[in-house]
């Protein structure tokens, strides 16, 4: 019964905190790291973000933390990805693309089997991961092996994912195309379920997009 | 004598092309040259040449297949014939990617003459590829005659003579000094090797009068032999028949063990190596065992091996397996430093890579790099290989993080137009033409896509600014 309200993650155990981590990765956003309880994204461990679908600036978030990890030797392991990736798109957000491991699993099996493979290597730092569900138990173990190898794993999960013992878990909703409202919805050893807040991700006015030679009938 | 030169005319077509049906006319060009590099007999009887402009050869031979010259395995070609032919001399050296310098005085005695040797060769080499051989006392000499084409059987007096017959562009030299021998009236061999050589070097050209006493042998000159790497091969016979592998796991392991210490001793790595199957004594199939990057660490092979045991089926009962490597590859260089850069880091970085192609096939994991195509579509290239220099983005083409596989139609009355257009418009040389016009459009629920108006004025969803 213990077990089974642990694997869910449904009782967080003190002796798992860490009050003295300090996060080397600061997110970028001031709104959202003054929530975080250690001031960024935790170096260590499973992120899960929720989200209803593409396109609401999801990733924006975590640009500044992938241009700054690029800058180091280790790989950033794109699981999964849902669509094809655009270099260009990671270039403008000074992004270095060598760095970037994109893997397809075909089965959900090698999803997991990736994801493990990724966090033991000691190659990858940070880790991008769609999928669909996962089980409690399942992120139990990547969360395990993600805070032993001091690996930030972000997992790209649907909304109405069944509550896991995940580091941190975000749930992402749009005001408009340009803020996003994030609600805590767990947090190691720091406040979570407090009311959402809402976080400017882009500026689509700021956008350089030039080179208008042909302007046709918009008029549609 | 004591040098053989072996000119291979056409070895990119013999080593290549060989099973080509007689019919087919086929044309080498280098990558980016309009010019037709070598092409097989059915294209040179409808009047193609080496030389000749690509559009004159359609014009002549409308069904003349062209393919890309490529360096490296003219490289191999001649490389795998130079290892063949190892078995007669110790000393074989390269000359470009179409000749084989051949020392065989030191090789007489063991084959009893010079006819013997250059019989050998003729028995290596008549099965597949055209060929000149020609000997003489010095490797320019040798080397002159066979590319003249004229020197099977002769003997020395007739070389000599035939030697000062050869035109003098044979030398090589460049356009000033070719005036300067005009402007003297001197056409052959023969009509240079009666100046004293110093004069040669003082009103001609220093370098040609060094190549000729090269040739006549005044001056000694000997090609660089080439240095083969060595072979790993490792044999074990069973002590009863198996019909499977999976109980071979161990001492298949061993093997590898070896090939990874003598790897290790060596400073170098592989990526393929083959497991051959026997069956009392006679091979009766094989396995490639590949890596998707070159590594001497016993867990990637032992992986690999793994990963492929278990879906191997027998066709019949094995005694014995055989294990072969034979391209190998230099350790890459790393730093000297003690707290930096260990190498480390790579390590783990190729173990992932292994164990990645091993487990989901290397079909299931890329790298990304740009191109030079701005069409969305081919913009981003997929690669096996880390790239390894970072491009700099173009500060004007804006793009969204995710590109659909492909575009899909929408309904324009469901989006709000928030930036654009901009107007993509490329690929009229290659029958990918497009011509769109590019927005940031806002979707009824909040996300930011990336459409395009065809010139059908359809709309169409391509990207997700994520």
């Amino acid at each position: 019964m213990l077990q089974e309200l642990l694997n869910t993650g449904k009782i967080w155990r003190a002796s798992g905190t860490d009050s003295q981590q300090a996060s080397e990765y600061p997110s970028g956003f001031t709104q959202l790291d003054e929530r975080l309880q250690t001031n960024g994204w935790p170096t260590g461990g499973v992120i899960e973000i929720l989200h209803e679908q593409h396109g609401i600036g999801e990733l924006n978030l975590l640009m500044p933390l992938i241009a700054k990890l690029s800058q180091d030797e280790h790989y950033c392991a794109w699981i999964a990805p849902p669509y094809r990736i655009q270099a260009l798109a990671l270039l403008q957000h000074h992004i270095s693309l060598p760095q970037q491991l994109i893997i397809e699993p075909e089965t959900h099996k090698d999803l997991l089997w990736s994801l493990e493979e990724c966090i033991r290597s000691q190659a990858v730092k940070l880790i991008l991961a769609w999928a669909n569900t996962l089980r409690g138990e399942q992120v139990r173990r990547l969360q395990l092996l993600a805070s032993e190898h001091q690996v930030c794993c972000f997992l790209f999960l649907a909304q109405g994912s069944e509550n896991t013992p995940c580091a941190l878990r975000l749930h992402l909703s749009p005001t408009d195309h340009e803020t996003l409202q994030i609600a805590i919805l767990r947090q190691k050893s720091g406040m979570a379920g407090a009311s959402s807040f809402p976080v400017a991700h882009r500026q689509v006015s700021h956008f350089t997009y030039c080179h208008e030679p042909h302007a046709a009938d918009t008029n549609e | 004598m004591k040098w053989l030169y072996v000119y291979f005319p056409q070895l990119y077509l013999d080593a290549y092309y060989h099973d080509t049906p007689s019919g087919q006319a086929l044309a080498l060009k280098k990558e980016h040259s309009h010019r037709i590099l070598d092409c097989n007999q059915t294209a040179k009887d409808q009047g193609v040449s080496p030389g000749m402009l690509l559009n004159t050869a359609f014009c002549l031979c409308p069904l003349l297949k062209i393919d890309i010259w490529q360096p490296h395995q003219a490289y191999q070609a001649i490389t795998r014939l130079a290892r063949e032919t190892a078995q007669l001399s110790s000393w074989i050296a390269l000359d470009g990617e179409d000749g084989l310098y051949i020392e065989i005085a030191s090789m007489r005695e063991y084959f009893g003459s010079y006819a013997a040797i250059r019989n050998k060769l003729q028995r290596l080499f008549s099965d597949r590829y055209h060929y000149q051989i020609a000997a003489a006392p010095t490797p320019k000499c040798a080397r002159l005659l066979s590319r003249s084409g004229n020197a099977r059987g002769l003997s020395q007096a007739r070389m000599l003579e035939n030697l000062r017959k050869l035109p003098l562009h044979s030398l090589p030299h460049d356009e000033r000094t070719q005036n300067r021998l005009d402007k003297l009236g001197l056409a052959t061999l023969g009509d240079l090797m009666q100046l004293p050589t110093h004069d040669i070097a003082y009103r001609i050209n220093p370098q040609l009068a060094q190549e000729l006493a090269q040739v006549t042998g005044s001056e000694h000159w000997e090609p660089h032999p080439i240095e083969f790497p060595e072979d790993f091969t490792w044999s074990t016979d069973l002590e009863q028949e198996f019909d499977s592998l999976l109980p071979l796991r161990f001492p298949i392991t061993h093997g590898l063990k070896k090939f990874c210490a003598f790897m290790q001793a060596r400073c170098c790595t592989s990526q393929n190596l083959t497991l051959s199957l026997l069956a009392n004594g006679k091979r009766c199939g094989a396995i490639q065992l590949s890596l998707a990057v070159p590594d001497s660490r016993l867990e990637s092979w032992v992986y690999r091996l793994n990963a492929s045991i278990e879906q191997i089926q027998l066709e019949r009962p094995i005694t014995g397996f055989h294990l072969k490597a034979t391209d190998f590859i230099p350790l890459p260089r790393r730093s000297a430093e003690l707290f930096k850069n260990t190498g480390k880091d790579e390590d783990s970085k190729s173990l992932l890579i292994n164990r990645l192609a091993a487990r989901l096939g290397i079909e299931h994991f890329h790298f990304i790099n740009l191109s030079d195509d701005i069409r969305p579509e081919r913009q981003t290239i997929y690669c096996s290989q880390s790239p390894e220099h970072a491009p700099e983005p173009d500060p004007f083409s804006l793009r969204p993080l995710w590109l659909l596989r492909s575009a899909l139609p929408i309904d324009i009355a469901h989006y709000t137009l928030i930036r654009g257009p901009v107007r993509l418009s490329a690929g009229w040389i290659d029958n990918g033409k497009i011509n769109r016009d590019y927005y940031i459009a806002k979707s009824a629920h909040q996300a930011l896509h990336w459409i395009y108006l065809t010139p059908e004025r359809r709309w169409m969803w391509h990207g997700i600014f994520a």
